[in-house]
């Protein structure tokens, strides 16, 4: 795994194998008609379910590239605003203890949005670990989305090796 | 932990590489208007890929195109001109675009001349 700089001193990326790093990876995915189109194909049950209204996979391939436009916009913004803590919230709603790293997600721009952004918050820097589009009301129901709490859980614990246990760790990764 | 050591860690743990993020959202931005029709045309070419049971390298071969272009082209990523266009709309029997040609316009016109008062 590497760490990749978006924004100097306010947004990382995770980057892993030969994959670009997952901020790029995840607008390059939702910019794709065929990878859309693809991915909605997969998953015509969730998108039949009946919450996003019997929407069908043309409608919402184009509905994801609209959105993922705007989406891509607002982060810009935000960047270069630094206000990326107004896009960013607590990953799990009812939270009842305070995490080490916290566990953050960014929602795209409309109220029943399905794109997802993933990261961790240390102090006031995000490192994205990756997205996904949700089509079901928790993580854990689809593989993809489950793929996603893995990379979290990754992350969180390479920042907590290389950043807390050893200096002469991270040092290493370095060279 | 203060926030300066910890922005110096990071800095130092990022890699050289910068992500290649910011520059496509930009080109992304300043090119939006064309990409969301294309996005459109894709959508609709491979709507009639499924439904004639054609693969993008049977429809490469039968614009005279290579594969590589078609495949850009149904990630609704060209900026196609409309030589490309009309191929595609002869090859798949579809429709992409609808602008009023000079016939239409005269049928229209003939219409408006018919029904205007005497």
């Amino acid at each position: 795994m590497e760490i990749i700089t978006i924004f100097e001193g306010r947004l990382y990326a995770a980057k892993f194998l030969d994959n670009p790093d997952e901020f790029e990876k995840a607008f390059d995915s939702w910019s794709d008609i065929e990878y859309l189109l693809r991915f909605f194909e997969e998953h015509q049950e969730d998108l039949e379910a009946g919450f996003y209204n019997k929407i069908t996979v043309y409608e919402a391939a184009q509905a994801t590239l609209h959105e993922a436009a705007l989406f891509e916009n607002e982060i810009l913004i935000a960047c270069q605003k630094n206000q990326l803590d107004q896009l960013f919230r607590n990953l799990h709603h009812k939270l009842f203890f305070r995490l080490q790293i916290p566990k953050k997600k960014a929602y795209g721009t409309e109220v029943h949005s399905w794109l997802r952004i993933y990261a961790l918050q240390i102090e006031d820097v995000y490192i994205i670990t990756g997205s996904s589009i949700k089509l079901t009301k928790t993580m854990q129901e689809r593989m993809h989305t489950k793929q996603e709490l893995a990379k979290l859980a990754i992350c969180s614990d390479y920042f907590k090796s290389e950043s807390i246990n050893s200096k002469e760790a991270l040092l290493e990764i370095v060279i | 932990m203060a926030v300066e050591t910890f922005k110096e860690k990071i800095s130092k743990l990022a890699s050289e590489k910068k992500s290649g993020w910011e520059e496509k959202a930009k080109w992304r931005k300043a090119n939006r208007h064309w990409l969301l029709k294309s996005g459109a045309i894709a959508l609709r070419i491979l709507g009639a890929l499924k439904e004639k049971e054609l693969s993008q390298i049977e429809l490469a071969r039968l614009l005279f195109i290579s594969p590589q272009q078609v495949n850009k082209i149904v990630k609704g990523q060209e900026n196609l001109t409309l030589t490309t266009i009309c191929k595609i709309e002869q090859v798949l029997g579809i429709e992409l675009i609808n602008v009023e040609t000079f016939a239409a316009v005269k049928d229209g016109k003939k219409n408006i001349v018919k029904h205007s008062p005497e």
